[in-house]
């Protein structure tokens, strides 16, 4: 149940994150829709690893006992993605920066 | 670590170098992104005659894949990056005095482009393939953005969240992916029980979308051109000469390989190669359109490249030896000359002047040499007899009629690559004409007779070249279709002996 619950809300976040992106004339809404649809993104990938009873991939000192683990190699996958995301948030920011300086520049050289 | 995974480090040693070397010398950086490029070019030429024989994974980190950064040598590839660095030399070669990418910083980002593509190349397991898409998409986004005009930024801008938007939705391909087959190596599930029809093509077209956006495959062709057309046109160059390879070679990998007979893919097989035959179809058709109404230079040869791309997927489309023989000949030969173009284009333009093709007449006559790059480039794109266009759109034909698709979709893709190919002789012959059109100061004077000049050079080694080129490819031709279009061949095996990943 829990597995669904995960996965329907990463599809409404990237349906959402994208119809944001595509349908904003705004800059910066632009660049959080694309945003919220890599949380959705990453949550997908997270859901897919996920078990009810998992617990998390680490092993205590002392315990030899086996345990049911989450799968880990969703969660690398989504840490990578976000890390690579960043990067292209910041180039994104430094587009719209340049934008907005070149704009208001405009206005001003229309109004002088 | 293996010595062949240095092929990969090259450029990524310079990039390292650059932020000391730089303190040193303003002229470092461009020296050591050259010599880099020679020693890529002259290693991989030392490892072609054994890769030819034997197809081989490298480990770069020492651990399994995903988790190490995993590769595959093979004549395909290997090929491939050749290709990349031979063409990064001829273009680092130039003269960028006056480029803004003259800087350290500029170089640096020409060396990462330069990484990302060969990782493309190279890169064995999806989620490493998806994350150097991802750098490419954001890397070649920057590169416009330092060499183009202040206008740019907001194209460019649309161009970055298209393409990270096409980036997330392939990670959602791979979520979807690894959660029905709990593997990432390309080997692994190139040979693995087959999904459901309608899943495997849910899955496969989210993993190609981002694929088909670094092609500039339809729709992508005009709505991805941000990079390809605000820079300089030596920035189009390397842009051709590193994502453009990469990108053709990715999309044959995914098809054939990837989603080949026999990999968890297979079930939606034939719904794959139809949906690429007939995007294939129409980027011709889209390229040939934006060349012909193009005023600007640089947009007349960028629709062309569209064009050429659009040919290249029709081919692996159409999935047979002879089409992708001749897909083949034609990603050798237009990557060469859509390189020769954009650099001859540099030298032919006036700066002062908007870069439109009718301005520039009589200006071949002026720069004779830029003026035969431009024509070799030029008859090699319209596939005229004898150059390697030619050879590559006879064998793709013959491959569209013979494959084994449903006729009422191979029919319209060979009309299409017919009706580009004019379309686009039409264009060159027009822009040709122009560029050696006599000027009014011109035609009262006598030209001197003079001896061999260095345009002449050129023009003949182009055309040795040329038509030498099937033969010479022949043998790598032979290897590279058997190693795709087999899905029992080389890599799958090589990779699977080795472990396989996850």
């Amino acid at each position: 149940m829990e597995t669904y619950l995960f996965f329907l809300s990463s599809v409404c976040l990237i349906l959402v994150g994208i119809c944001a992106a595509l349908a904003s004339g705004n800059l910066l809404r632009v660049l959080l829709g694309v945003k919220m649809a890599e949380t959705g993104v990453c949550l997908l990938l997270v859901c897919m690893g996920y078990s009810p009873q998992g617990r998390a991939p680490l092993l205590p000192g002392g315990a030899g006992r086996p345990q049911v683990f989450v799968d880990p190699l969703p969660q690398e996958l989504a840490l990578v993605s976000m890390v690579v995301g960043f990067g292209a948030t910041a180039l994104a920011l430094a587009l719209i920066l340049k934008s907005e300086r070149r704009r208001r520049s405009r206005l001003q050289g229309g109004a002088g | 670590m293996s010595r062949e995974a240095l092929l990969l480090l090259f450029p990524a040693f310079t990039a390292l170098c650059l932020p000391l070397g730089t303190k040193v010398s303003r002229l470092f950086g461009r020296l050591a992104a050259l010599a880099s490029s020679l020693a890529g070019l002259a290693y991989g030429l030392m490892l072609f005659p054994g890769t030819m024989l034997r197809s081989r994974p490298l480990a770069l980190a020492g651990w399994r894949l995903p988790f190490g950064s995993g590769l595959f040598l093979s004549p395909f590839s290997l090929a491939a990056v050749l290709l990349i660095y031979g063409l990064s030399a001829l273009v680092l070669g130039m003269d960028w005095k006056d480029a803004r990418l003259a800087s350290g910083r500029g170089t640096l980002l020409l060396c990462l482009l330069q990484v990302v593509a060969l990782g493309l190349v190279l890169s064995a397991d999806l989620f490493g393939l998806s994350l150097y898409l991802a750098l490419a998409i954001t890397s070649s986004t920057a590169l416009a953005s330092a060499g183009g005009g202040p206008s740019a930024h907001r194209r460019l801008f649309g161009a970055l969240v298209l393409g990270q938007l096409c980036w997330l939705l392939m990670l959602a391909g791979i979520a979807l992916t690894y959660s029905a087959c709990g593997r990432l190596s390309l080997a692994s599930l190139a040979r693995f029980t087959p999904l459901s029809p309608g899943y495997a093509f849910l899955a496969a077209f989210l993993i190609l979308l981002p694929v088909l956006l670094l092609g500039r495959i339809f729709p992508f062709s005009s709505s991805a051109a941000g990079p390809w057309q605000e820079g300089d046109p030596r920035e189009a160059a390397f842009l051709c000469a590193t994502l453009g390879v990469a990108g053709a070679t990715l999309l044959a990998r995914m098809l054939l390989t990837l989603m080949g007979e026999g990999s968890a893919f297979g079930s939606a097989l034939e719904r794959i190669h139809l949906l690429v035959l007939t995007l294939g179809a129409a980027t011709v058709v889209a390229g040939a359109a934006a060349a012909f109404r193009a005023k600007s230079l640089a947009k007349v040869l960028d629709g062309s490249a569209v064009v050429q791309m659009g040919m290249f997927a029709v081919g692996i489309g159409a999935a047979n030896a002879a089409a992708l023989r001749g897909a083949l000949i034609l990603l050798v030969g237009y990557s060469a000359a859509r390189v020769l173009l954009f650099l001859a284009v540099d030298r032919l333009k006036d700066p002062r002047a908007r870069g439109w093709w009718r301005e520039l007449r009589g200006a071949a006559r002026r720069h004779p040499s830029a003026g035969a790059l431009f024509l070799a480039g030029a008859l090699t794109l319209m596939g005229v007899p004898l150059f390697p266009g030619f050879w590559g759109k006879i064998e793709l034909l013959r491959g569209i009629f013979s494959s084994p698709l449903p006729k009422v979709a191979a029919l319209p893709g060979g009309c299409a690559v017919l009706a580009g190919a004019g379309l686009e002789a039409i264009v060159m012959m027009r822009v040709l004409a122009r560029l050696y059109e006599r000027t009014g100061a011109e035609r009262g004077s006598q030209r001197p007779a003079g001896g061999i000049s260095l345009a002449g050079i050129i023009l003949a080694a182009a055309l040795a070249v040329a038509v030498l080129l099937p033969s010479l490819l022949d043998p790598w031709l032979s290897s590279a279709v058997h190693e795709l279009l087999d899905p029992a061949g080389d890599y799958v095996d090589a990779v699977l002996r080795m472990g396989g990943g996850i």
